[in-house]
Formats: C-alpha cells, structure tokens, sequence
C-alpha cells in the first residue's frame, strides 16, 4: 500500500470525524509552523467557492484585506512584464481606478506652484501636438497676402505713400488723442455703465463692480477689446460684456474668489474656473459643464470683482443653467478645447479646436477630469507682455555725415573735374520728431517728420576781382618856395586779384521716416535696432553749382533743372541706446545710416549724384501716458 | 555739441589774392618814366589820325582845304635822306590842331616851358616819299595861312614851332616836347574873301616841318599866378597818368608835370581868377580812367584831388572833343 492509498482511506474514514485538539496542543506549535504546513498542503489545491460567498463579500473588504495583507510587500516584476503592458492599458487602468477620486490639495501646495511650473507641464505635453486647422481658418489668415501686396504700393508709388502714412500717423494720434482723453476723464463711468446693464440683462445675482480705480486707470483697454471679446468662440457674454473691458474679465479668476482676501490682485492671471455648488475649490472641466452648451470658455467675470462668489457671479446663468448644476462625467460627445490665448489680441481666429480624445496619452493626462481630479484646475495666462499701450514722442537732432557719389553721365570730364574739385560735403544736421508705437514691450514702430540739411562747400575761383580799400595817403607838397604842406587824402585804392569763393550749398528736405525696431534691456537701459523707409516729401537746394559752360551759377530752390525736388525713397537702418531719465522720459542715442535708392539728380542731368547720410542723433523720448 | 555748431555755422567767404604783375596793383611812381609805361599808350590811343595828300614837288604848289587853311610849297625845296633835292609826287600829312581837345589827344600843350600860352591854332605838317620823309633845304620855308570864324587875329601872337626829342619817340609821348619861338619871324594876319563874307586869320612861314603854329605868351598876368597842384589816388602814378589842364576861357592847355617826391601833379603860372578844367587821363591795363575836376577862383597853392573812373576810349574822345 503505497502512501496515497493509505491517505485515501484516512480521510474517507475521517471525512466527517472532528477531534477536540488537545489542551496546549496550539501553545506548542510555533507561529509559523502550522501556517507552512497547511500552506505547503494547500499550495496546489483549488477550492470552489461556495454560491453567493463573492456576494457576501463586499469590494472593500476584500480590498482591504487583500491590501492589508501585501502593504509592504514587494515582488519583482517578472521579466518582459512591462514590455506586454502597453502604455494605454497601463493609463486606462489607472485612469479607471481614480476615475472619481477626489483628493484635497494639501494646504499650502497652490502657493508653492509657480507660474511657470503648469505652464511648462502643459508645454511639455502639447510640444509636439499637431492639430488639424479648422475649415476657413487659412481664409481668415488670408488678407495677410494682401497686406504683403500692400507693402509694395509703397515701393511704387512713395508720394502717394507718403500721404497715406501721413493720414495714418495723424488719425494714429488723433486716435491716441481720443483714447488717451477717454481713459482719464471718463474713468467713473464705467461703474455706472456697468451696474444697470446687469440688471437689464435679468441676472437676478447682479455682479456687483467696484472697480479700482488704479486697476481702471491701469487697464482699462480701448474699446476696441469689446469687439475681441465677443469674438471668443461660443462665448456668451453678459450683456454688459460691452461696458466690462476684456482685460479685466479675462485676468480675474473666479477661484480667487476664496483666496481674494489673501492674494494679491495679480492672480488675475489665472482662469476662470467653474465653482460647484458648494463653494468647494472643485473645478469642473469643460467636459465636465460642457454637456449641452459645448466646449465654451468662460466668460470674463466682471471687473475688479473682489467678492466673487458663485451666488453672486454665473456667467453661464442664462444659457447654461442644467449643465452648470450637473457634474456628472456623462458627456458622449466630443467636443473640442480651446486653449485660450487670453491676451488682449485675441480672436477666434488664433483659437486652435482639437479634440482630446485623439490623444491617448492626452487622454489619460490631460483630459479635464483626470487633471482636475489630480491637480487644480489652474491655468496660468500667458503673461500681457504682448501688448503695450504707451505712446511715446521722440524729439532728436542729429549732426550728419553726407556720403556722396558722382557718376558722370554726358558731362564732360573737364566738367566733372571741376565740380569733383570744387565741392566738398560737410557736416550737416537732422531734426524731426517720431511717434513712437511699443507694438510690445520690445517692438516699436516709429514714424514722424524729418528735417535733414546736407551742407556741402563749394569753391570756385573768379579772375580780375577788384577789391577797393579806402586809405589815407599822406603827401608833402610844395606849394611854392619855403611854403610846404602835408596833404592828408582819404582816397580809394583798388586792387585786382582773383577770388577763392566759398560757398555753402545747401541741400534740405523733409522726409517721413517709417521704422520698427526691437529693443531690449532693463528699465533703465535699453538696446535696440531699427529698420525702415525714408519717404521724401520735398527737397529744395541754395548755393552754386557749374553750369554746362563751366560757368558758376546760382542754384535756386528747384535745383536749375539739375536737382530733384523729390528724391523718391531711402532705406533707413539705426542702433540705439535709450537710459531712462525719469518715468516719463528717457534720452536715446542713435547712430543711423540712411541710404537713399534713387540719385538726387534728374535724367536731364550730365552726371547723376546721389548722396546718403550717416548720423548720430540725440533726443529726447517722452511718454504720452505718463503721469509724472 | 562742436558737430551741430559746425553743422549749423554758414559758412560764407571769399579769399582775394592780389595779382602780382598787375598794373592797377602797381602803385610805385618813378622818378624817370619808361618808354615802356602805359601812359605812352595813350598817345596811340588818342593821337588823331592824319590828313593825307599828295603834291608835285619840284614845283611851286599851293594845296587849299576850304576857306580856312591854306599850304604853299616852293618846288625843289625838299630833300631826302640823303640830302638830295625830291622830285615827283610826295605824300603830305597834315593835322590840325583846332580844338582844345585836340591838343591834349596829341600831347601838346600851349606851354613853352613854364610859359603858358594861349594858341591861335597849331599844326603838323610831315612830308615823304617812298615811306622816306623829306626835310625842308636849309633856308627854305612853307607857308601856312589858317583861318576860322572865331578867330581874331591879334598882334601879340608870335610862331612857333615844336622842339621834339631826338630822335622823335616812334609811339608815345614826346615827353620834351616844347614850342619855340621862330627867331626874326613874324606872324601876319590876313583875311579872305568868302562867298558868305570875310574870314580872318595868320599867315605864318616856317622853316622847320611837323609841328607849327601860333602862340599869345600868358606873360601879361604872371604877376598873380599860382601853382596848382592834383593828388590821384594810388593806384594812379607817374607810369599810367597824366594831367593836363585847360583855361575855360582861352585855348589854353597846359601839361601837369609828376613829381615823385610828393607824388602829385603840378604847374605854375595859373592866373589867379581863372576857370580851369582839370583833367587826368590814365590808362592802367587795358582800361583808361578818366577825370575831370573844375576849378574857380584857385588859390594860392591850390590842392585839388583828382578821382578818375574808368572810360571807354570813346567816352574819353567825346569828352576831349567837348572841351
């Protein structure tokens, strides 16, 4: 018999027999040692599990005990585990395991986040994300073209350029002019506006404003972002979206609502996000409040509102009511996400839709729940270096260096020997002064009024010149024996010679200088470059110059045939340093070269001439919004 | 800062240089003037030009121009160079001095030396043949009779005749040039029926050729003469000028001498009272420079300046001849 039979028997015999153990049987056997030899005897077995057991069995307990039971322990991964894993199924699983988990942000950790750190995160993971360019997005960006063409209209017809860049700086100011008076002496009524338009619009939880007046004075932006902030996708603005600058909904969060009271108001930066009902920082994602209403961006909370709540504030009150109370994940749809530039140029158009769910890892890491359930729903802005509404004034002067070139045409060479030996340029100045345009903080665009002088000495020798000198001779005369006088006459001597004339010619215009530049550099001193057009208004000349018989004669003002009055266009290119003053003032240096593309001279002249100017101006810079 | 002043300075100028060889620069008189000074050349200048005919010479010829002028030869009293009696047809030319204006354009003043004279008329009488002048035979005369309406003959005239450098300055002014007195020579008078009346004139017989005529010595108002004396600017000198001066009421023209020493122009012998017309013809380059001053009542000593501007030579003719 071997042993199993003999096992057989037994627990046929015993299969039912219970036998009482022994008093301090347990006692004896060792912790352990009983566990390893059931173990050892059931490490094979497998059991049925009794009917309606598992339903006994809640998820948790079981969980727990299993997790209880393997809290600390640790197994290595067997080997190519990870490579059968897939990247998706590792993220759907943990995604589906935290797929409603919820976690506080321990206290403090929302002040530890930089601005940057989401910023970066988000960067990281979208670098390299292509999107699809929505239909009619390219037909938006096509007047660009146009503009291109536009640009060479002031190639071909500079004169009428000029004009049009002339009417432009002026409504430019005049623009100015108008905004600037706008902003400081109406900065009350946007309160006012504000208030009634809310009630109009049947918000029974009217936004109460109370505008700062130094936010206002700081932001307030030109009417002009009224218009951009309709234009934001699906957006629907309260009907006193007119009368609240975009600026300043875009830049309030709706949780800095709870933090209000503790933060500063630059966390205006940070976007608006959905409040649950119970005041809890739960911030829902688009696809959390996007069922029925579409992924919308929300709309701008009012301005300078520090006592926002979401009693008192809902954007989405009356188009949105059902979606803003659920926050059921229940949405089948796909809608798209926008990435909100949020900046002051914003328009549909720089809006890029794309949907999440074509990117698994996006799916997993970015899709609005996992990140709000993971991480606040906390979105810095782009910071609003992009824009800059100052207006400056350059005032300048220049001493300039003139450049010449001769070519001769149909002049003879004694002709150009003359004049190559009679003329010689000088130092002449420019003055004029620029508006100048920060496009952003390291862009600016600059036109003004020109006035250059180009001085040039002109020698010329002329023969039998006779120079007359009043002297007084003094004679001793006899007028008859012993009878002598001493004659005093004051008379005129004339001499004869020849003259070395010297004359300064003059060659002066006024021109529209056209140009953008990019500086950088502190506060206090800057570095820039500049680029641009010079467009000729008008020139005129004064001196003398060689006529055809080698003769020296007048020049007058139209240039004797000989000289434009109109040299057409220059390319103008320039270096500068700008050390502020004070607040409102800076001085600026900027040594420029300016190279003109057509000769100076008309087609009937026997030589053409053209000449172009290096200078170093000085001015002064003025800022127009100032205060001090 | 120094760049925009330089920017802005206007610069105007104009740097004479005086030329060095220039005779308007040439203020330097001389004590002796050159043959080569440009006031010689205002005699080519001014000098008139010459009548011009032709006689039969180896007989007696009377050549008449008019009423008023009259020339008679005696044949075969001309010899040439070489001493041999001319024969045949000789050219004559003749000018006469007849204005005031005159005397000065061919440099004779009515002086003889320090005498000043008032003329009764003065002329020029050259002979030659084959481009050879002829001289006179010794002991041989020609005759003159000159007349004009204005003229009354007086007794006090004496003829004279011009005592010229030797040899005669080809081109220029003969600057020795004086009138001599014919010794044992009277002067006639005569008159001539005319169709219109009777003129009156001289006769006078010479027995020297070129320069004759007919003279009254100032000597009767010596007594109150004064000296008068002319300053011209500097650029007027001894090399480029000469001043002359002329009676208002008498042909009268008198010579101003240069004197280095106190660079003036002067005469003697001016009666006292008299109207006189000083004049200064300069000629400096290529330009003549005319002057003019009147004069009433000189003193005694008188000092008069003189400021001459620049003339054609036409202007400076119309003013001669309107004298």
């Amino acid at each position: 018999m071997n042993d199993n039979k003999f096992d057989d028997f037994v627990n046929n015999k015993l299969n039912e027999y219970a036998a009482p153990v022994p008093a301090g049987l347990w006692e004896k056997v060792a912790e352990g040692q009983l566990d390893q030899f059931i173990g050892s005897k059931l490490k094979d077995a497998e059991a049925p599990v009794p009917n309606g057991l598992w339903e006994k069995i809640t998820d948790n307990q079981f969980d727990n005990f299993v997790s209880d039971k393997i809290e600390d322990h640790q197994a290595p991964v067997p080997g190519t585990l990870w490579d059968r894993i897939t990247d998706g199924q590792f993220d759907n699983f943990v995604a589906g395991k935290l797929d409603s988990y919820e976690a506080p942000v321990p206290a403090g950790l929302w002040d530890r986040v930089t601005d940057g750190q989401f910023d970066a995160f988000v960067a990281g993971k979208l670098i390299d994300h292509e999107a699809p360019v929505p239909a009619g997005l390219w037909e938006k960006v096509r007047p660009e073209e146009d503009n291109r063409r536009v640009g060479f209209f002031w190639f071909r017809y500079p004169a009428a350029a000029a004009l049009i860049l002339a009417i432009l700086s002026a409504a430019a100011w005049g623009g100015y002019m108008y905004f600037t008076r706008l902003k400081t002496n109406k900065p009350a009524e946007t309160t006012q506006t504000t208030a009634p338009t809310n009630s109009n619009a049947g918000n029974n939880t009217p936004v109460t404003v109370t505008p700062k007046p130094t936010d206002n004075a700081a932001i307030v932006p030109p009417v002009a972002n009224d218009a951009k902030t309709n234009a934001l996708p699906g957006a629907e603005h309260p009907s006193n979206a007119n009368a609240i600058p975009l600026n300043n909904s875009a830049n309030i969060s709706k949780e800095k609502t709870n933090r209000a009271s503790s933060e500063p108001a630059n966390n205006e930066k940070r976007i608006g996000a959905e409040r649950s009902s119970s005041g809890e920082n739960t911030v829902a994602s688009p696809n959390t409040t996007g069922k029925g209403t579409g992924n919308k961006l929300l709309p701008p909370p009012p301005v300078n509102n520090n006592d926002f709540t979401s009693s008192s504030y809902d954007p989405f009150k009356n188009k949105t009511v059902a979606a803003d109370k659920s926050t059921d994940q229940t949405s089948v749809k796909e809608p798209d996400v926008y990435l909100e530039p949020f900046q002051p140029s914003f328009t549909s158009i720089s809006t890029i839709p794309f949907s999440l769910t074509k990117f698994g890892s996006f799916d997993k890491q970015l899709s609005t729940l996992n990140h709000t359930n993971q991480f606040r729903n906390v979105i810095i802005c782009p910071s609003d270096k992009g824009g800059n509404r100052d207006w400056f004034v350059e005032l300048y002067a220049s001493p300039d260096i003139a450049m010449r070139s001769v070519t001769n045409g149909t002049a003879s060479s004694l002709y150009m020997q003359k004049k190559d030996s009679s003329e010689a340029m000088q130092i002449g100045y420019s003055a004029g002064v620029r508006l100048v345009k920060p496009i952003t903080d390291n862009i600016l665009l600059k036109a003004g009024l020109n006035y250059s002088q180009v001085n040039q000495k002109y020698v010329y020798r002329t023969e039998n010149e006779v120079k007359t000198t009043t002297v007084v001779s003094v004679r001793t005369i006899i007028r008859a024996p012993g009878d002598t006088v001493i004659v005093r006459d004051t008379s005129i001597l004339q001499t004869v010679g020849f003259k070395n004339n010297t004359v300064s010619n003059r060659f002066r215009s006024f021109d529209i200088p056209v140009t953008i530049g990019y500086q950088f550099g502190d506060d206090d001193l800057k570095f820039g470059i500049n680029a641009g057009v010079v467009l000729n208004i008008s020139s005129w000349y004064q001196g003398v110059m060689l006529d055809t018989s080698l003769a020296v004669v007048p020049l007058n003002k139209s240039g004797n045939g000989v000289y434009k009055t109109n040299i057409g266009m220059g390319l103008y290119g320039s270096v500068s340093v700008v050390k502020r003053l004070s607040e409102g003032m800076h001085l600026f240096v900027e040594p420029y070269f300016r190279y003109n593309l057509s000769d100076m001279t008309t087609p009937q002249a026997g030589f053409k001439q053209k000449i172009n100017i290096g200078g170093l101006a000085v001015g002064l810079r003025f800022n127009l919004n100032s205060k001090y | 800062m120094s760049l925009f002043f330089a920017a802005c300075t206007k610069e105007l100028s104009n740097d004479f240089n005086q030329y060095t060889n220039h005779p308007l620069n040439d203020t330097v008189w001389v004590k002796t003037v050159a043959n080569t000074a440009s006031v010689h050349e205002l005699a080519q200048l001014l000098t008139p030009v010459l009548f011009s005919d032709s006689l039969e010479i180896t007989r007696d010829t009377t050549l008449t121009y008019g009423d008023s002028l009259e020339i008679s030869f005696t044949g075969g009293t001309l010899l040439t160079s070489t001493g041999a009696p001319a024969t045949g047809k000789v050219k004559l030319e003749m000018f006469r001095l007849k204005k005031k204006g005159d005397y000065i354009k061919a440099f004779k003043p009515t002086a003889a030396g320090d005498t000043l004279m008032v003329s009764q008329g003065a002329f020029f009488v050259r002979l030659s043949k084959n481009g050879s002048e002829l001289s006179l035979a010794p002991g041989a005369t020609i005759r003159l009779r000159f007349a004009d309406a204005e003229m009354q003959p007086n007794t006090g005239a004496y003829p004279f005749y011009g005592r010229e450098n030797n040899p005669i300055p080809a081109l220029g002014i003969d600057t020795a040039f004086t009138w001599r007195v014919f010794e044992n020579i009277s002067i006639k008078s005569y008159q001539k029926q005319v169709s219109n009346g009777t003129i009156k004139g001289y006769e006078v017989t010479s027995k020297y050729l070129h320069w004759i005529s007919a003279l009254n010595p100032l000597d009767s108002i010596r007594i109150n003469s004064t000296k008068i004396t002319t300053i011209l600017p500097l650029n007027y000198t001894n090399k480029n000028t000469v001043v002359f001066a002329v009676l208002a009421d008498r042909k009268t023209i008198v010579n101003l001498r240069a004197d280095f020493v106190s660079r003036s122009f002067s005469a003697i012998n001016f009666a006292a009272k008299s109207r006189i017309k000083l004049i200064s013809i300069s000629k400096i380059g290529d330009d003549l420079y005319l002057g003019s001053k009147d004069i009433l009542d000189p003193g005694n000593g008188a000092i008069y300046s003189l400021t001459p501007e620049k003339k054609s030579l036409a202007s400076v003719l119309q003013f001669l001849d309107g004298l």
